[in-house]
């Protein structure tokens, strides 16, 4: 009898332990599955801290800029839709920075497939067009895809909210890429403004024309 | 005076001829573009949009140029709209001269793409190369997000037939 119930109480500890494992190797290829599949940042969501090479060799973090938010731009050099924009960039940057809002500029372009895109050319395009924010290169492209950039230009606004960054915007700059004259809609302007004075962001996701990030081969 | 008659049918000829192959891109208003589309009840219409900027798009034009040539009398039209600025339509057009590109070329003349981008389709997300496939007969459509081949471009046009 107590030989039974030893075996049965066996049993049912190595059933266990066998449901457990499986489930956590089903959850392990659940997770792969998601990452494989390009996990995006959603508005509301806390992005991920970054560390990246600034284009004077420094490392750049979104906690070490220590503001109460900042303007995430993924650009680069070679796109006409991303130049069209560099001179509202160091506008943005101008009165935003003050504001607790700061620019920080990444280049998320694989080197390897455009020769526009590589570290000297940031430091070029830089100097020229008088960037007076930091200009990452996201090298392995993890930034890149966590928060789901797929062309150049991108903007996304993130509030420091209890210690992690929250995502507010993303999308386009403004409404109209060729003449910053005419753009009636200065989508990231507007959502900081409204997050400025304590509201909800009102349009939270615009979708615009860009040069398609070019990714490495995996 | 025969050949001379003959040398000016020749000249003629020449010169309709590049007039032709010298395609100039023309601007157009997303609303005009949808109204085109939509008002032709007899045609399948394949839009690509494009840019002389952008690598995969150019790319994919010799596939589309194909396309067109092997089907210019069946009921499927085919027409290229550029995301170039509208202010760079010389660049356009000497590009469509130097690839000699028969399918109708416009620029888009429209700066909200926030909203040009959601009537062509939800699930653009504003990559280009990008084709859209509508067939007015059925109401048929299909969106493509992607660099495609002219075996692909058929597979498509049959799904909407």
């Amino acid at each position: 009898m107590k030989k039974h119930s030893i075996l049965a109480f066996s049993t049912i500890v190595l059933l266990l332990g066998a449901i457990t494992l499986i489930t956590a190797n089903s959850k392990k290829v659940y997770s792969k599955t998601a990452v494989n599949q390009t996990p995006t940042h959603k508005i509301g969501d806390a992005v991920e801290d970054f560390n990246l090479k600034n284009i004077d060799g420094g490392l750049v973090s979104l906690s070490g800029i220590n503001a109460d938010g900042a303007i995430i731009i993924f650009t680069c050099n070679h796109c006409p839709y991303a130049k069209a924009y560099e001179s509202r960039v160091v506008a943005l940057d101008k009165k935003y920075k003050a504001l607790g809002y700061p620019v920080v500029a990444i280049n998320p372009n694989n080197i390897g497939s455009n020769g526009e895109d590589g570290p000297d050319e940031n430091k070029i395009s830089a100097y020229e067009k008088g960037f007076t924010f930091p200009y990452l290169k996201d090298e392995n492209q993890v930034v890149t895809n966590s928060f789901g950039a797929k062309r150049t230009p991108t903007a996304f606004v993130v509030k420091k909210e209890n210690g992690k960054y929250i995502l507010k915007y993303a999308g386009a700059i403004d409404d109209n890429s060729q003449s910053a004259e005419s753009a009636t809609k200065k989508y990231v302007e507007m959502a900081i403004n409204e997050l400025l004075i304590g509201k909800n962001v009102t349009i939270t996701n615009t979708k615009s024309i860009g040069c398609g990030i070019m990714f490495k081969n995996v | 005076m025969f050949r001379l008659l003959k040398n000016t049918i020749i000249v003629l000829f020449l010169s309709v001829n590049s007039l032709f192959s010298q395609q100039k891109a023309e601007l157009i208003k997303f609303s005009d573009l949808e109204n085109l589309i939509k008002t032709d009840k007899n045609n399948i219409y394949i839009v690509n949009f494009w840019a002389t900027w952008c690598g995969p798009c150019i790319a994919e034009l010799p596939y589309y140029q194909s396309f067109y040539e092997k089907n210019t009398d069946k009921n499927v039209k085919l027409i290229l709209v550029s995301l170039d600025f509208t202010n760079e339509i010389e660049k356009v057009n000497k590009f469509l001269a130097k690839k000699s590109l028969k399918p109708k070329v416009y620029i888009m003349n429209d700066t909200d793409q926030n909203e040009f981008i959601n009537k062509v389709s939800e699930k653009w997300e504003g990559t280009i190369p990008a084709t859209w496939f509508v067939n007015n007969k059925n109401n048929k459509k299909l969106f493509i997000e992607k660099p495609i081949n002219e075996l692909e471009i058929n597979k498509y046009l049959n799904e909407i037939f």
